[in-house]
């Protein structure tokens, strides 16, 4: 239960950083948005509303997973409150297990709050959220965990800036790489590129298979198998990251 | 508390200085008419990361607000088409674009355009018959190629779901095309298969009007 303590003082840490005024933030720009496409949108109100929060919402939790993940050890190394509590019986994994379920439990908390504010506003704008939406923060939540575990590993390596940097390059590359295959595949490339495109297919995570936004906006059913694999695929991702964090951290002399 | 004061005005001063040069050679400048250029859809697509669907409701924004400004504006509508491939690329099933990108197309007098887009449309829902019917409505009201109207609302007619107006307005195209021969089949054939009283009657008096009613006592109808 030891990173049960390091999970909380990460919580209370993001809540000391007034991450949750993002939610704040959202409901602002969301209402705005909405207000705007209502007038310049020409017959599609409702579904840019709804791609506006699903975008809003994926992107403020990345981000917070982000910055939250590249911040934490580093921050930790700056205040020397590593020091102290790795001078205590615990193991570095469970530290960075602590950091990651910490950070986990903020993008649970915002996502809930910004779904909560998108459903107001939603219902202010003459209508309910329709359920078909709503499998698709879940799945936001796992992917902003899958970078989590990614800035705590770029986090050990190097300095927050280029962790982030990192991060925002992979994120590119993980939700491209279904099409520089495609690319890579057409008739009269050279075998190296194609090759080059079956690697980057085989070994970078594929993230396409945890966005289901344009999916779900347009009520198309999304089988419970698919969200599960999906889930199971991203949490996998996770564990590998914080895996590779974990041997990172144990190289260095802290 | 005098610090702070300082700084905010330095910044009302600053910012304020800047922006109003800058806008004093935005508005000296001479304005090209219309939209000069839009990303390609396929780099777009591409680098989308995702957030195709938001971004193609970005770009049909942009669309609405360049049309309808134009519109007024002295109708400079370059670039229309372009814009809309950006869109429908990005999100193929954004209906609204198909529905008023068409007219805004056909409006603007590029009427192949409009088909094309009305042609992407169709082939991502190969089922829904207002493509074709859309199309037939543009080619109806913009041009004069009415065979070619005939055509689309034909297809149009044989999907499921569609407005029984569709072989009404495909025999009408065919009988300003010069084609009547066809406009008497098609009448005759919508006598024959309509299960709506109305509509039979309705073929039926435009079969009449054609000297054609000796066919209607010869057939009967198959519903």
């Amino acid at each position: 239960m030891r990173w049960y303590h390091l999970a909380s003082i990460t919580f209370k840490e993001a809540l000391r950083d007034r991450v949750f005024n993002l939610v704040g933030l959202f409901s602002l720009v969301l209402m705005a948005g909405a207000f705007l496409a209502g007038n310049l949108s020409a017959g599609s109100e409702a579904k840019v509303v709804r791609d506006m929060a699903l975008a809003f919402i994926q992107i403020l939790l990345l981000l917070v997973g982000i910055l939250l993940g590249s911040q934490g050890i580093h921050r930790d190394i700056e205040r020397r409150t590593i020091f102290l509590v790795l001078s205590k019986p615990i193991r570095r994994g469970e530290y960075l297990l602590g950091k990651l379920l910490g950070i986990g439990t903020v993008l649970l908390a915002l996502g809930a709050a910004m779904t909560m504010a998108f459903v107001a506003i939603h219902g202010l704008l003459g209508g309910f959220v329709p359920l078909h939406l709503l499998p698709a923060i879940p799945l936001m939540l796992v992917e902003a965990t899958v970078f989590t575990a990614m800035a705590l590993l770029f986090s050990s390596l190097t300095s927050p800036t280029l962790g982030l940097a990192y991060c925002l390059g992979l994120f590119l590359v993980g939700h491209t790489t279904s099409t520089i295959h495609t690319f890579t595949q057409q008739t009269g490339t050279p075998e190296a590129v194609r090759w080059f495109g079956e690697f980057m297919l085989r070994v970078v995570p594929n993230l396409e298979v945890l966005d289901v936004k344009n999916q779900v906006v347009y009520g198309d059913p999304l089988r419970w198998q698919d969200a599960l694999w999906a889930g199971g695929y991203g949490l996998a991702w996770t564990f590998l990251f914080l895996g590779l964090a974990t041997l990172s951290i144990l190289r260095r002399e802290v | 508390m005098r610090a702070s004061l300082q700084a905010l005005l330095i910044a009302a001063v600053g910012f304020t200085s800047i922006q109003w040069t800058h806008q004093g050679w935005q508005d000296a400048r001479v304005r090209l008419p219309g939209l000069q250029s839009v990303p390609s859809p396929a780099v777009a697509k591409a680098i989308a990361a995702g957030f195709d669907g938001f971004l193609a409701d970005l770009a049909y924004i942009r669309f609405s607000t360049y049309w309808g400004y134009w519109l007024t504006h002295g109708r400079a509508f370059h670039n229309v088409a372009s814009l809309l491939d950006l869109v429908v690329t990005l999100d193929p099933r954004l209906r609204s674009a198909y529905e008023i990108g068409s007219v805004a197309l056909g409006d603007a007098g590029d009427i192949d355009g409009a088909l094309r887009l009305l042609g992407r449309g169709a082939k991502a829902s190969p089922k829904d018959s207002w493509f074709p019917f859309q199309a037939g409505m543009l080619l109806f009201l913009y041009s004069t190629r009415h065979g070619e109207a005939a055509t689309y609302f034909e297809r149009a007619a044989a999907l499921p779901g569609a407005d029984p107006a569709a072989a009404f307005f495909a025999a009408r195209m065919h009988l300003s095309s010069d084609r009547r021969d066809l406009a008497v089949a098609t009448w005759l054939n919508i006598w024959r298969t309509s299960s709506s009283q109305a509509v039979r009657t309705c073929a039926a008096n435009w079969l009449k009007k054609e000297g054609q009613a000796a066919l209607l006592r010869e057939e009967t109808p198959r519903r």
